[in-house]
């Protein structure tokens, strides 16, 4: 595998959020965001942790399917199946909780970014906003609860309860979806 | 310098419409990109040189 992803992997959280800022924010604004977010929308945030887990999915889905024994895919085409019926029916299951656990491990690390979502313009701070349509809720102003957290933690001391009570929150759910990842993974795991 | 960063992005909410900020942002940006990707680059070299083919 070329060491593209693995590179992609180690860049800085933030700087995705500066590729956020200039490709969604402003390039994609008037699309992603009219009127008076002016670009710096829920699925700007959304596409941009979309492309920050991206190398994190590629590398850990490669080394998945890479770990299938080689003697599996040569006795399926032994039998006679095309390419496609060799990745569909046999390469694909025995490498989906290796695939699975990646997924749910790079969404766990999206899950606690703040600084990119803050360059790409997450609120600071909560705000209240009904929204009439998913679309419109699409396309308007959002916050998240790490922003939520880094903008409490610099406020004065009456907020520290807040701080320690709101970090507990992404901690649990934290917890549970890497619970889940291992979970899953002992459950479908197979030996050979 | 993600701290750099994010206090320059928060300190000014309307991060598009300052003037020298936008900018500045990006540079820091650059800088941090070209740091890590260097330091990538050197320690994808070395793995391969040391890596045993079996």
């Amino acid at each position: 595998m070329s060491s593209t992803p693995q590179s992609l992997a180690g860049v800085p959280s933030i700087v995705y959020g500066l590729l956020g800022l200039a490709v969604f924010v402003v390039a994609l604004g008037e699309i992603v965001g009219p009127g008076a977010a002016s670009g710096r929308s829920l699925i700007a945030g959304g596409l941009t942790m979309a492309i920050l887990v991206l190398p994190l999915v590629i590398i850990t889905s490669a080394e998945a399917l890479r770990a299938v024994p080689a003697a599996i895919r040569e006795a399926a085409f032994g039998v006679g199946a095309t390419r496609w019926e060799v990745v569909r029916s046999h390469v694909l299951p025995y490498a989906a909780p290796g695939i699975l656990t990646g997924t749910i491990l790079s969404m766990a690390r999206a899950f606690g970014e703040t600084a990119p979502l803050i360059l790409v313009g997450a609120v600071i701070g909560g705000f209240n906003v009904r929204y009439d349509n998913v679309i419109e809720q699409l396309q308007g102003r959002y916050t998240a609860l790490p922003t939520t957290v880094y903008d409490w933690a610099r406020k004065p001391p009456t907020f520290e309860g807040n701080v320690y009570a709101a970090i507990v929150v992404p901690i649990v759910v934290l917890l549970l979806v890497n619970a889940l990842a291992i979970y899953l993974r002992n459950r479908f795991e197979r030996r050979w | 310098m993600t701290a750099a960063m994010t206090a320059l992005a928060t300190g000014s909410d309307q991060v598009r419409g300052a003037s020298l900020a936008f900018p500045s942002l990006f540079f820091v940006g650059l800088v941090l990109f070209i740091f890590t990707l260097t330091l990538n680059v050197f320690a994808d070299r070395f793995v391969r040189r040391v890596r045993i083919k079996y």
